[in-house]
């Protein structure tokens, strides 16, 4: 567990370093709470239900797209630039190395997702004209399910960028971030109802669905070889 | 002397197409081991082999007896250096050898990184982005890392690659000190210079077979044997140069390169030849003994094996 964390800081500290990955993170946060506060102003339905349905929504997109950013940056960079072949010389087991990532990528992501739902809260209250705070079922949704989603996104996605080779790995990327959000999200609304996504049926039935996934991507992970990685090096 | 490396009939195949055809070897303790080869003889996927990166389809490979594929905790005394740097351009120096120092379990970390860095004259730089540095900076460091766990055996692909001549020697003299410091090591190399300076023994691999595998001295005793270099001033002297020493009885093989002659004499000294080509009135601009590089040898083994083809 000892090298996990030695990973997870220094792919952490990768990414700090990296301004351009930051800014771009900066813009993704900045854009998805523009955008729902645009919706809910312009619809002028100032309602905790109103909030919560968007605070769900955006939980997901963000998570969605920053994951994958900061997966292209732990995963794929790595391997493109030939580096993964050194640390696969060490004395630190592959899945070792898949965790550590998916864990520094995660707590990014969610720490960004985090902060912006917060401003998002913050944003709207100031323009409503009484105050507003998601449902506990979503604050729940929040603490939990967004955090499994984005594990469930990262570890998928680095799957597949030490899996495949570039090409493949980038369109396997795309479909599964759309994949895995159309299936997760209209799964839910499917068997919940569209209206009640927001409720702790809603919010439960939408985990259960991610550690299914989330269970069955640690399992592939297992299927992951030194060699598998070493053959797809550019 | 203890065996470090051992590969024992290896096969590798991809996709039905065999890369390395039953290859054995061994590497001894102390010693440079260079593996020569042009490019896609099969090189890389026997290092790759050998670290365990890749698995073979026949054979074995075994690392100071144990295979390195399965058995993790005998990485820590193997240190490498590929052709990628293996470093993090992102991080300083300092970080870049803090973290691998941090996976290979180092205890002495700090006095490590810091006699590390001295080895590699980084320590002014130790808090500067590795981005930022040149390429003979990076491939210091990336020797320097490949240090950070005390190996006792190391593995080189191309260690001086795209590095200046200064930077090369550079290289060179620190291999040459960590072999004198008792290291063993493995060289990969396209750069038969480098590996005539510093090798002690060498495998030349063509085409997944290996053709060639013994000391430098053994080779270029079977197939180097000493010449004698002579420069004629025109092409018309090389050719009357050349009715004659054929006739010779204690020539063994002459052969002629633009206007010089290389000629391996049976035993006799080069002072009866020069006497032979004096007395037909020959101008002889220069006479002088000669040593096949390993550069030569190299080509030789190769087209030699072309013509078997």
């Amino acid at each position: 567990m000892n090298q996990v964390f030695i990973i997870v800081r220094k792919e952490m500290k990768e990414i700090i370093n990296n301004k351009i990955m930051l800014i771009l993170g900066l813009i993704v946060a900045l854009t998805f709470i523009v955008l729902q506060v645009t919706v809910i102003s312009k619809a002028k339905v100032f309602t905790v239900d109103a909030l919560s349905n968007r605070v769900f929504n955006m939980s997901l997109f963000m998570g969605l797209f920053l994951g994958c950013v900061f997966s292209a940056q732990i995963f794929l960079r790595e391997k493109q630039e030939g580096i993964i072949e050194t640390l696969l010389c060490a004395p630190v087991n592959l899945r070792s190395i898949w965790l550590g990532k998916v864990i520094a990528a995660t707590i990014l992501t969610y720490l960004i997702s985090l902060l912006s739902l917060a401003l998002l809260i913050i944003i709207i209250n100031v323009i409503s004209p009484s105050f507003l705070f998601p449902s506990s079922a979503v604050i729940f949704h929040i603490l939990v399910g967004v955090s499994v989603f984005i594990t469930l996104i990262v570890g998928l996605i680095g799957f597949f960028q030490f899996l495949l080779a570039k090409s493949q790995a980038l369109m396997a990327t795309v479909f599964i971030a759309g994949g895995l959000y159309i299936f997760v999200n209209e799964f839910t609304r499917y068997i919940i109802g569209e209206n009640d996504i927001t409720s702790w049926t809603g919010v439960g039935v939408f985990l259960i669905i991610c550690l299914a996934l989330l269970a069955i991507t640690i399992y592939l992970a297992k299927i992951l070889s030194k060699e598998k990685i070493v053959t797809t090096i550019p | 002397m203890k065996t470090m490396v051992e590969v024992q009939n290896l096969t590798k195949e991809f996709n039905g197409k065999t890369v390395l055809d039953r290859i054995t070897f061994e590497v001894k303790e102390s010693e440079i081991f260079g593996y020569l080869g042009p490019n896609g003889a099969g090189k890389t996927t026997t290092m790759r082999i050998i670290l365990g990166l890749l698995k073979p389809t026949v054979g074995k490979t075994l690392v100071l007896g144990q295979n390195l594929g399965t058995n993790e905790d005998l990485r820590r005394k193997v240190g490498v250096l590929l052709e990628n740097d293996g470093l993090y351009g992102l991080l300083s120096a300092y970080e870049n050898l803090n973290y691998y120092a941090r996976l290979y379990g180092v205890h002495d970390r700090e006095e490590k990184i810091k006699e590390l860095l001295d080895f590699a004259g980084l320590s002014d730089k130790k808090n500067d982005k590795v981005g930022n540095f040149s390429k003979g900076m990076k491939r210091k460091l990336a020797l320097s890392r490949s240090l950070i766990n005390d190996p006792a055996i190391l593995f080189f692909d191309e260690p001086s690659a795209g590095l200046d001549p200064e930077a090369q020697r550079i290289v060179r003299e620190l291999i040459l000190k960590l072999s004198g410091g008792g290291k063993t090591i493995f060289l990969c190399s396209h750069d038969l210079d480098e590996v005539q300076r510093i090798c002690s023994k060498i495998a030349i691999l063509e085409k997944g077979k290996i053709k060639a595998f013994d000391t430098i001295e053994n080779l270029r005793e079977k197939f180097g044997k000493p010449f004698v270099e002579i420069t004629f001033a025109d092409t018309k002297e090389v050719n009357k140069a050349l009715d004659l020493i054929n006739s010779l009885s204690y020539v063994s093989e002459c052969k002629k390169e633009n206007i010089k002659l290389e000629v391996i004499l049976k035993g006799a000294s080069s002072s009866l030849l020069l006497n032979a080509l004096m007395k037909k009135g020959i101008k002889v601009e220069e006479i002088k003994k000669a040593t096949k590089s390993l550069e030569h040898i190299y080509l030789y083994i190769l087209k030699q094996s072309e013509e078997e083809i």
